[in-house]
């Protein structure tokens, strides 16, 4: 029994080391079917498009993989390791903000002779690094060698209004190898994300403190996302700056700018206090702390925390120090700014006339040049206006996206994407304020529609359009009038 | 012998000019005597830099329209340092002055002092009535010989000015010439009938004389009172529901005001969900449009420039409240001051202010064209879109932080730029007066400077105590004379 004993635990000995010397086992090729809406007639779908990805391991039988990979997936795919059979998975958990999700599949015989890859720490910079996928280009497992050139808070582009941590290396990341693990010393040190358009040599992945994170997060069934303390922090070099504060002339201590809806942040923060310490980091004056040997943002320490939680904080105000813990939470009220994903958008036609929420892919939807001026109101409205005057933001500003052409609205004279203020007096603020307008009675037999910031006004003749309505919907393949 | 014969007679039939030739040769031949040629050097502003300038030359055409009288569009005449004027295409220049300008007529009398070089000139007359479709002749000196070219009358039409904010009547032409767009004149009849002003393809347009002859003729009598305009914001009227809203019996007409102007006069001419139906008793139709007697269907703005001046009243019936209302609107002036951020800035040199190595700025138009003529897309959004914005009593204009220049008084800030000033030391600021102003009303030793709230740097300190001692270092090693520079007339 002992001599059995023995044997046992040296085959599992084996197993685990041949899992960590040959971590291609565990690296999956994720082929997915995913169908987009189309933003400007959000009723229809894009056509079907086939895309790979790569995805490993994890502990608890799942697959790690980028969300953009498996965004607006109908059907994912999951191939083990030279084995030709595919296996169908489905997003368990899927963090859009941090391109994080996990997989599961429902054949327990997937798992079969794969070992979950360990996750490691952060690499160090000038470190070499492997990353292992199936990038374009063939159908094998590809490994590329790089050293990790530099690591710093980037902008994560998969949601594009969000930055954290991302290491810099010039291992070849190129599409298809998203998603797929970085290794050093047989560990997972990052999942690879993203390039830089125009740079050679040059592809990035997310660090293990991101992916650890997200793997708590995911801990009690479901995901929350990075919280925000909600401030502006800028630099405190200007020595009269510095003076002004009663700051002691060194190299330390950042300034509160702006503080944002945060709650908590609005309650125990003040515009100009000095943030001299993050948790266990020091601030420097210009923002930064020493993280891990590099030198990054502050906010790296604030992601480290789980919504909920509370980051403990030493700051210098009215001339001295004060010490507090301040809670974290999620901010999602920005949500709109990024992209969008997996929810498909809301909307409403009535009379021909196409009403959705301003979102950045309803601007996106106006082609390549979706900055212009001539969208000057919508860009204001939904990046900002909250800065401006928080006090006129609408939790859902409303635009008429779009007039469906029939005779009942065919001498409507405002064209373009209108900002909608009222529908029949009723305040829009949101998308059921529209439903809710349209059925308010004026007594004058038409809807009256008005629009801002110019002011415009239209009116849809109400017996016209309501008869309208069923034709409108049926020639333009509609089949439902909302999505709420 | 006969074959010299012949070559004569054929030599004939090439050099012998037709009876047809030599009286077009005749016709033109005149004109020599009113077409000049004027050479404009002026000065030219580095907005991004505000405090250096360099000088250029414009060649354009000018015509003698009356004694000691040459008229010429007023572009390319701003921030002048000298006018020369050329006679007969060739030999002496003359210097020239400006005797009126009017740059949202786009239009200018130059005149000049030497008795000598108006000996032989003649006035060529200006047509008091416009035609709208035909031919007629572009002239101008060229290579010391003066071009006529036929050229089409395609359309009059209403549309903004090329130097101002307000929409006037002009003249569409269509040419394949290039080269044109310098105030050539067009004649037909012998007559004036425009003078050219921009070319786009092969799209000319030219300042119609209807137009020309009552700014001359007003500005003869010593009294130009400057254009007016429209200042309330419309839009159609042609959807019969919004009509049927409004309770206006009959077939729609009339527009209907989206907006009206905080400084109207009378206070009440106008409220906002007016139907316009006629003004000065001609019917506006439901596109804007209104019947003129002699151009047919034109854009109703015109009736703000056809038989008016700024400070007139213009008698408006107004469809209110279930009820027609006679109602008066007097046209404010075109006055480019009155924007919260100025189309143009004539004959003044660009104002700026240096704080400590912050260059400040009013944010004007002529400053967001230096990202180039596509500014609206290429300028920083929050600028761009500033300019769009209407003046109002609390921010009837702003000022911008446009760069700074880096120097240790200002470290910390020098990535800063492209921000809009909102106060200074507790102080609302609206232009460089109000931060000279603020600058003496420093706290405690500093200067706090709040910026307008965007996704940047919202406050700043200076050291006033040292800021004296840091703009001399700054301006000595920056190599700039003056740290402010305001309100100064170009000449």
């Amino acid at each position: 029994m002992p001599l059995l004993l023995a044997i046992a635990a040296l085959l599992l000995g084996l197993t685990g080391r041949a899992a960590a010397s040959d971590p291609e086992r565990s690296v999956v090729q994720i082929t997915t079917f995913s169908q987009q809406p189309v933003w400007d007639a959000p009723w229809r779908f894009d056509s079907v498009r086939r895309a790979s990805g790569t995805g490993f391991l994890v502990r608890g039988k799942r697959i790690m993989t980028n969300a953009h990979v498996v965004s607006w997936a109908k059907q994912i795919l999951v191939h083990r390791y030279q084995d030709p059979r595919p296996y169908v998975a489905k997003v368990k958990f899927i963090g859009h903000d941090c391109d994080l999700a996990l997989l599961e599949l429902e054949n327990d015989e997937f798992f079969e002779g794969m070992q979950a890859l360990e996750i490691g720490d952060l690499p160090p910079v000038r470190s070499t690094v492997v990353t292992i996928g199936y990038p374009a280009g063939g159908e094998q497992i590809s490994y590329t060698r790089g050293v990790v050139s530099r690591i710093e808070v980037q902008s994560y582009v998969h949601v594009g209004n969000r930055a954290y941590l991302a290491a810099q290396t010039d291992a070849a990341i190129n599409p298809g190898n998203s998603g797929g693990p970085v290794i050093q010393d047989d560990k997972v040190v990052g999942v690879a994300f993203q390039g830089l358009p125009g740079l050679e040599n040059t592809g990035f992945f997310i660090p293990t403190t991101l992916v650890n994170h997200f793997l708590k997060d995911v801990e009690d069934g479901g995901y929350k996302g990075f919280p925000q303390a909600g401030i502006r922090l800028m630099q405190l070099q200007n020595p009269a700056y510095r003076k002004m504060l009663k700051m002691p002339d060194n190299n330390l201590g950042t300034r509160i700018d702006h503080i944002f809806a945060a709650p908590a942040s609005k309650k125990l923060l003040k515009l100009d206090d000095v943030l001299l310490k993050a948790g266990d980091y020091e601030v420097g004056s210009d923002g930064t702390i020493l993280y891990h040997g590099n030198r990054v943002s502050v906010s790296v320490v604030f992601n480290e925390f789980q919504h909920g939680e509370s980051i403990h904080l030493k700051l210098w105000r009215d001339g001295s120090e004060l010490e507090l813990d301040l809670p974290l939470e999620v901010i999602s009220d920005d949500r709109e700014e990024g992209n969008l994903y997996d929810t498909l958008p809301r909307y409403h036609v009535y009379g021909g006339l196409v009403f959705m929420p301003l979102c950045r892919d309803l601007m996106k939807s106006i082609g390549g040049n979706w900055t212009d001026p001539g969208n000057a109101d919508l860009l204001y409205e939904l990046f900002y206006r909250k800065h401006d005057k928080p006090e006129t933001v609408r939790k859902e500003p409303i635009v008429l996206t779009s007039i469906l052409a029939h005779r009942s609205n065919a001498n409507f004279s405002l064209r373009g994407r209108l900002l909608v203020d009222k529908i029949n007096g009723v305040k829009i603020n949101q998308m059921e304020d529209v439903i809710k307008g349209f059925a308010t009675e004026n007594g004058t037999g038409q809807h009256v529609l008005e629009f801002y910031p110019e002011h415009g006004i239209e009116c849809l003749d109400r017996k016209a359009s309501t008869a309208a309505q069923s034709e409108i919907l049926k020639s333009n393949g509609i089949t439902n009038d909302r999505r709420l | 012998m006969k074959l010299f014969l012949s070559l004569i007679m054929v030599l004939g039939v090439v050099l012998v000019p037709s009876p047809l030739q030599a009286a077009d040769n005749a016709r033109v031949k005149q004109w020599e005597k009113s077409i000049v040629t004027l050479e404009v050097t002026r000065k030219i502003y580095d907005y991004q830099q505000p405090w250096t300038r360099r000088s250029d030359q414009t060649v354009k055409s000018g015509v003698v329209t009356g004694p000691n009288e040459l008229l010429t569009t007023a572009e390319y005449l701003q921030d002048r340092t000298l006018i020369r004027v050329q006679k007969g295409g060739r030999g002496k220049w003359f210097e020239g002055d400006v005797a009126w300008i009017d740059y949202h007529a786009n239009l200018a009398i130059v005149t000049v002092k030497e008795p000598g070089f108006w000996r032989d000139l003649a006035a060529l007359p200006v047509s008091a009535k416009v035609p709208t479709r035909g031919q007629a002749d572009l002239v101008r000196w060229r290579n010391g010989a003066l071009e006529a070219r036929e050229v089409n009358i395609n359309r009059l039409t209403v549309k903004r000015g090329k130097l101002t904010y307000i929409d006037l009547l002009q003249m569409e032409i269509d040419t394949e010439m290039a080269g044109i767009g310098w105030s050539e004149t067009i004649i037909k009849d012998g007559k004036i009938v425009g003078l050219s002003s921009t070319r786009e393809e092969r799209s000319l347009t030219a300042i119609p004389s209807h137009f020309i002859k009552r700014c001359l003729d007003s500005r003869r009598a010593g009294a130009f009172p400057g254009l007016g305009y429209f200042a309330f914001v419309w839009q159609r009227g042609d959807n019969p529901p919004l009509m049927n809203y409004f309770k206006l019996p009959g077939e729609p007409r009339g527009v209907v005001v989206s907006d009206v102007p905080a400084n109207m006069v009378p206070k009440n001419a106008l409220h906002r969900r007016d139907v316009i139906l006629e003004i000065d008793g001609l019917p506006v139709d439901s596109q804007g449009d209104y019947k003129d007697a002699d151009y047919g269907n034109l854009l109703l703005e015109n009736l703000a420039t056809h038989a008016h001046w700024a400070g007139d009243k213009v008698h408006l019936k107004v469809w209110r409240e279930g009820r027609e209302v006679l109602t008066e609107y007097q046209l404010p002036k075109a006055d480019y001051k009155v924007e919260v951020v100025p189309d143009a800035l004539f004959d003044t040199e660009p104002e700026y202010l240096i704080l400590g190595g912050l260059v400040f700025q009013p944010l004007t138009i002529p400053y967001l064209q230096s990202w180039g003529a596509d500014y609206q897309r290429k300028a920083p959004f929050r600028l761009s879109y500033a300019s769009q914005q209407k003046a109002s009593s609390e921010t009837p204009s702003v000022v911008v932080l446009s760069a700074v220049l880096p120097d240790s008084f200002n470290i910390g800030y020098q990535e800063a730029r492209w921000l809009l000033l909102d106060q200074m030391n507790g102080r609302k600021i609206s232009n460089l007066r109000d931060i000279q102003a603020a600058i003496k009303e420093s706290k405690n030793g500093f200067h706090v400077l709040l910026f307008q709230d965007g996704d940047n740097l919202r406050r700043a300190v200076l050291d006033a105590n040292s800021l004296d001692q840091a703009n001399e270092r700054i301006l000595k090693r920056y190599g700039i004379d003056e740290p402010t520079r305001m309100g100064l007339a170009t000449k």
